[in-house]
């Protein structure tokens, strides 16, 4: 597999034969997804967050980041994946950023970082639920790239 | 003709902005950047008109005023100085050691060049 | 690389100076005696659009200079008495300010200025005779010697058309004996009087007082210039950039959350209240606490040039929609936090535009019904229970319940067989997607609808309520925080979770023991509380914390909180552990709004505290209340 050389990555689409980009991969109600790299600001141990029990069910809590309010949200929950069975012995929490949003999502682990080429990326097929951004055959696995854009929490009126 | 300007500034910014206005304007420029830098250059700028800054290392505005007014050929050449107040104290003291006329930094081009047309034409 | 252009600077900063000259210029138009020359108010208006022109010139705002220039011609003739203004003339003022203003904001952003309409460069006014500038020029020695040169400033100064320049020659002596630096000329200009006074000086600036100068204006009902001095008005203040101030806002609050760990290490170590750590920790603490005062007290602002906006924007809107309308203000000089001043302004023009749209009759049918055509609207800003409220009333036809309800049908928002009280009528407003008329919309502000006012305002903790009758006009009540930064608040605990309560809205605690429990037909727990009874509710149990109910135990404590219509309940929880200040931080704007919750806090160790809030506790124990929740009401089905 190419090294993905990251100043080539951004805007030499004509000269490089075979851009990539980087992708972070990782595991939620046991199943498998990733995200591109620079919408992925930190990854922290996890530490029980302020309930915010009115807030709708996926809406964890709060926790303290650097003196920022951040909201936790149960990704397989809010994917609306099936429940698992043996849950995540030791679960991390993804901070990522859209615009100037910050939002953390609780996973079950976090595999590695994969560069994937960006001729391999498709758009979702119609089935799928809406929150993919696309996905991309590698090394004979399909993977599920979540568009962080449809994950973060909407400011607007949320009430279930 | 050309009128021709002799910019005395110690601060590099503020020569840039002077020069940025001055040619914008049509005048001649040459900078200097203290009291004795522009007295070394009097001969090579021939100005119609100087514009200076008051406090400068080596010789400040008022020495330089000083210096020029004793000059045979350019006692009469008219000197702005450069002021970030607008205080009367300052005004007087820039009127007794022989200014012309003064600019209030930051100055804004096109009242540096009325004012320039008002001593220099 | 590309060299940023020094005047970007410079221009930031002409804006930030227009802010400030364009309410000095409203305030003076707002002057009773602004027509009357003897008093500050024309000279304060004149001074401020001159200010704004001579930024302009030297910016190369053309469009902005030519707008002040006309402007400030007008307001000189009427300062230096030349012309008597009538009564059109206010109203022609007002217009024309704020037509600069619009060109200040068009050349801010860069774009011209709408070009539907015409420019308002005054006439000269009817009454204003040619009349004639008589300038007279008398340069002495020193003139000459600090270099000045009276050809180039009469240059300047004859650079307009009708311009005659005489030299008087008389004192000049004969060659032999003359001095050729002395000072023997004068000269004699004379120019057309629309010019202002203060450009003819302007040319003099630097040679006043090596000349004798008189300057003059002759023309019927002329007075005679008088020695204008630019007095500067007013108080010496600082221009401060707002991210600094913000940011000295963040380090208070650190302060204050830093204070709070070094409390609870303090209190850890178990040391005497009286020790040496304590008292010093406290004589800090006092400190601390008069210095976020003080950098509170930088943040707040009073109300006032929102107010002045709004004024322009009815004046606008009633223009526009050929009503007749006045503002009436009163509280302007309340104080609150500049970031509630912000975000208040969208949701205020919608409300004003919309009062003057469907609040107000037209002129001809307030006639038929009896009252005054020029409608009132009133804007009054208060502070009340710890909070800043601001009414917005009019005195039009009030809301029309059946449309309304015929609307909200049609929209599918209810069952056409359902029954509505009044109440629950008027709110129907705050639906999404409610507009009354959807022909006018394009001028009430691009569709944007009573529910996003309410959402904007609930973004930052603020409730909106609304009351009408009939023929006599509506008003809606809104309902802020005094600051979106600090709050006092008594720290208590429920279900082993620590949450924050406004002091302000706590109005009482006791032992649930001592409390009078009774119940009522209903069943429902009351509590006796200052006299009143009040519906009992635990805090567990309304806010989902999982713990049971416990009510009927007696060493629980009842807080007794109440919302801005005074409603209470008496809420239950655990324990009672502190009073203290906390800093604010936003939860809505990353979590979206969380009924009963206001905000968070961060405490001593780290962990995050949610604010709760009050009002909307009371409204989820007692139901809406005329304050509309947040939560959009969901349409109850009959039977």
């Amino acid at each position: 597999m190419q090294e993905a050389d990251t100043a080539t990555r951004l805007d030499d689409t004509a000269t490089v034969p075979n851009p990539t980009q980087d992708h972070l991969c990782f595991v939620s109600g046991g199943q498998d997804f990733c995200l591109p790299v620079d919408c992925v600001y930190e990854l922290r141990a996890w530490t029980r967050p302020t309930p915010l029990p009115l807030a709708r069910p996926s809406l964890i809590g709060v926790i303290n980041l650097r003196g920022t309010v951040l909201p936790v949200i149960d990704l397989a929950r809010e994917l609306g994946l099936p429940e698992v069975s043996t849950p995540a012995t030791r679960p991390v929490i993804m901070v990522i950023g859209v615009g100037s949003r910050r939002s953390g999502f609780l996973l079950d682990s976090v595999r590695d970082i994969q560069p994937v080429p960006l001729s391999r990326i498709e758009p979702p097929p119609g089935t799928d639920p809406s929150f993919l951004a696309g996905i991309a055959l590698v090394d004979g696995t399909v993977l599920r790239i979540l568009d962080p854009g449809r994950l973060m929490p909407t400011p607007a009126l949320d009430i279930p | 003709m050309t009128v021709r300007i002799l910019a005395v500034d110690d601060s590099r910014t503020i020569r840039d902005l002077l020069a940025h206005a001055l040619l914008g304007a049509g005048y001649q420029v040459t900078l200097a950047e203290d009291g004795q830098d522009a007295l070394d250059r009097l001969t090579e700028a021939a100005p119609d008109a100087i514009i200076s800054d008051i406090n400068m290392p080596r010789m400040d505005g008022f020495g330089l005023i000083q210096a020029i007014r004793q000059n045979e050929s350019y006692r009469a050449t008219p000197i702005l100085v450069l002021t970030t107040e607008s205080a009367p104290e300052l005004k007087a003291r820039a009127r007794a050691a022989g200014a012309t006329g003064w600019i209030v930094k930051p100055f804004e081009a096109d009242k540096l060049v009325r004012a320039l047309q008002m001593i220099a034409g | 690389m590309h060299k940023p252009d020094p005047l970007d600077e410079i221009r930031l900063g002409f804006f930030a100076e227009c802010e400030d000259l364009l309410e000095r210029l409203l305030d003076a138009l707002a002057d009773p005696c602004l027509m009357d020359p003897t008093h500050d108010a024309i000279h304060q208006a004149f001074r401020a659009v001159h200010t704004i022109k001579g930024g302009a010139a030297s910016l190369g705002f053309d469009v902005l200079m030519a707008e002040a220039h006309g402007f400030e011609n007008r307001l000189d003739q009427i300062r230096t008495g030349l012309a008597m203004p009538d009564a059109r003339e206010l109203s022609a003022l007002l217009a024309a300010a704020d037509k600069l203003s619009a060109e200040v904001t068009a050349a801010a952003e860069n774009q011209p200025a709408r070009k539907d309409s015409a420019p308002v460069t005054p006439a000269l006014l009817t009454n204003s005779a040619p009349g004639v500038w008589t300038v007279r020029f008398k340069p002495s020695a020193a003139l000459y010697a600090t270099g000045n040169e009276p050809l180039h400033i009469l240059n300047a100064l004859t650079a307009c058309d009708g311009a005659t320049v005489h030299c008087d020659l008389t004192a000049l002596p004969g060659l032999e004996v003359i001095d050729p630096e002395a000072g023997y000329l004068v000269w004699t200009v004379r120019l057309p009087a629309d010019l202002p006074e203060a450009t003819l000086r302007e040319a003099f600036d630097f040679v006043d007082d090596l000349c004798d100068l008189s300057i003059a204006r002759r023309g019927p009902g002329a007075t005679p210039a008088r020695n204008t001095a630019a007095v500067a008005p007013g108080a010496t203040t600082m221009r401060v950039e707002l991210p600094r101030v913000d940011r000295l806002m963040n380090l208070v609050g650190e302060l204050v959350i830093s204070q709070s760990i070094l409390a609870s290490t303090l209190a850890d170590a178990g040391h005497d209240r009286r020790s040496p750590p304590v008292l010093a920790f406290e004589a800090q603490a006092l400190l601390v606490r008069e210095l976020q005062d003080a950098v509170m007290a930088i943040r707040t602002q009073p109300i006032k040039p929102l107010f002045l906006r709004m004024a322009r924007v009815l004046r606008e809107a009633a223009a526009k929609l050929g009503k007749s309308a006045r503002l009436v203000c009163e509280g302007d000089t309340t104080e609150v936090d500049r970031a509630i001043i912000e975000q208040l302004a969208e949701p205020l023009t919608h409300m004003i535009r919309n009062a003057v749209d469907h609040g107000l009759e037209p002129p001809a049918r307030r006639r038929a019904n009896g009252k005054s055509e020029t409608g009132d609207i009133q804007l009054v800003a208060a502070n009340r229970a710890g909070r800043f409220i601001i009414e917005l009333a009019d005195d039009g036809a009030g809301i029309d319940r059946p449309r309304v309800r015929e609307i909200a049908t049609a929209r599918g928002l209810v069952a056409p067989d359902q029954i509505l009280s009044d109440m629950e009528t008027d709110a129907l407003l705050f639906q999404p997607g409610f507009s009354t008329a959807r022909e006018l919309t394009a001028h009430s502000g691009r569709g944007v609808g009573m529910d996003v006012v309410r959402s904007t305002l609930g973004r930052i903790g603020g409730r909106i309520s609304i009351a009408s009758t009939p023929g006599a006009g509506t008003r809606f009540t809104l309902s802020l925080p005094l600051t979106l930064a600090i709050l006092d608040g008594l720290l208590v605990s429920v279900a082993g979770q620590i949450l924050v309560i406004p002091l302000a809205s706590a109005l009482e605690t006791g032992l649930v023991g001592d409390a009078g429990l009774r119940h009522d037909l209903s069943g429902r727990t009351l509590a006796r509380m200052q006299d009143r009874h009040v519906p009992f509710v635990d805090a567990g149990q309304i806010l989902r914390l999982g713990a049971p109910a416990r009510v009927d135990r007696p060493d629980g404590i009842a807080v007794l909180i109440a919302d801005e219509e005074d409603r209470r309940i008496a809420l239950v929880v655990d324990d009672i552990l502190e009073q203290t200040q906390v800093v604010i931080k936003d939860l809505i704007s990353h979590c979206g709004p969380v009924p009963g919750i206001a905000a968070a806090t961060i405490l001593g160790d780290g962990r995050v505290a949610l604010i709760l809030d009050p009002g909307a506790l009371v409204g989820i124990a007692c139901g809406p209340g005329r304050m509309a929740d947040p939560t959009p009401a969901r349409p109850r089905k009959t039977g």
